[in-house]
């Protein structure tokens, strides 16, 4: 089995198997966030081969789009899922910091690593670096932060609002 | 080159970018949910077509990156998903509420195939109207169901 095909095989299966550790009263918020992350790392590789920033030699759908799919459907809405779902509201700032630091390298590395070692992606001819990585992926996780936190804090002050006593 | 196709494809988004002027303000929550529900299915469901050999989309945009159409998978499905459910004569009876399915359905398939005859936008390969039909009334069934069950509303699995 070639490398890549185990690779991919590998994160989809990982991604997976993560799911039943999803509190039931997250769902939705797990739901959401995969979406929304699935939603703009989609945009996101579409552009980079569009603009000949990278080609995805190890592609499921071959035919149908030059990007690679698995990565862009399961590892990277998986790990942003869990970086909304762990994130720390109530601790100090530096341990929010560390926690982005974590996921968004998290993110990269495998991004980076998937480019120098395997053929499921190749950075063309100067853009190999790592630093275009994390900025990709710092943009959208701020995006997909900013859109949850808004989209759940209507929803508690929807909440809050019920529970007036009149 | 290809001026009624690539004019088909602005006026589309164009279209699609001033409907979105019509969601109610107190809907935009629900409206940019809907959206990720359906380009959830968009996305798998349009490659699986493309690479199947099914349908195929000689002008479209993002050519070198996708051979699918990124316009309807990304922006028209999920705004006619969000119309679809925000508009939902849901206290209605069955008969109303199937109707309403038929003539959304309809309206797309019609349009889908009148941009097949006489443009490029859309080649069937081995693909007929009715595939269109029925995987739309499937795709925005299944929209529906997760919506319903997402905002905590009544028997998500009926119509």
């Amino acid at each position: 089995m070639p490398i890549e095909r185990f690779v991919l095989i590998a994160i989809a299966v990982l991604s997976a198997s993560t799911i039943f550790y999803i509190p039931k009263t997250d769902y939705r918020k797990a739901f959401l966030s995969a979406l929304i992350f699935q939603a703009t790392t989609w945009f996101v590789s579409l552009m980079l081969v569009q603009t000949d920033m990278v080609d995805y030699h190890a592609r499921e759908f071959a035919k149908a789009s030059r990007a690679v799919f698995t990565p862009q459907f399961t590892l990277y809405p998986t790990l942003f899922m869990w970086f909304i779902l762990l994130f720390p509201h109530n601790k100090k700032i530096i341990f929010k910091v560390y926690h982005c630091a974590l996921f968004i390298s998290l993110n990269s590395w495998f991004a980076y690593f998937a480019g120098m070692y395997t053929d499921i992606s190749e950075f063309t001819k100067g853009h190999n670096h790592i630093y275009i990585t994390y900025c990709l992926f710092t943009a959208q996780y701020l995006l997909g932060y900013t859109y949850i936190h808004w989209f759940f804090k209507v929803d508690k002050s929807k909440e809050r609002r019920k529970n007036v006593p009149d | 080159m290809y001026l009624i196709e690539r004019l088909i494809i602005g006026s589309v988004w164009l279209i699609c970018l001033v409907s979105v002027i019509f969601i109610p303000k107190n809907k935009r929550r629900e409206a940019t949910a809907i959206m990720l529900f359906t380009q959830l299915h968009a996305w798998i469901l349009g490659s699986l077509v493309v690479e199947a050999g099914l349908i195929k989309y000689p002008v479209r945009e993002l050519s070198k990156a996708n051979s699918s159409s990124f316009s309807f998978e990304y922006f028209v499905l999920p705004l006619i998903c969000i119309f679809f459910n925000l508009y939902y004569p849901e206290n209605k009876p069955l008969a109303t509420k199937l109707l309403y399915y038929v003539k959304i359905v309809s309206a797309f398939t019609f349009t889908e195939v009148i941009v097949e005859k006489y443009t490029l936008v859309i080649d069937y390969i081995h693909w007929n109207w009715y595939y269109t039909f029925i995987s739309m009334f499937f795709v925005i069934f299944i929209v529906r169901v997760i919506y319903k069950w997402f905002f905590h509303l009544e028997k998500p699995l009926s119509l």
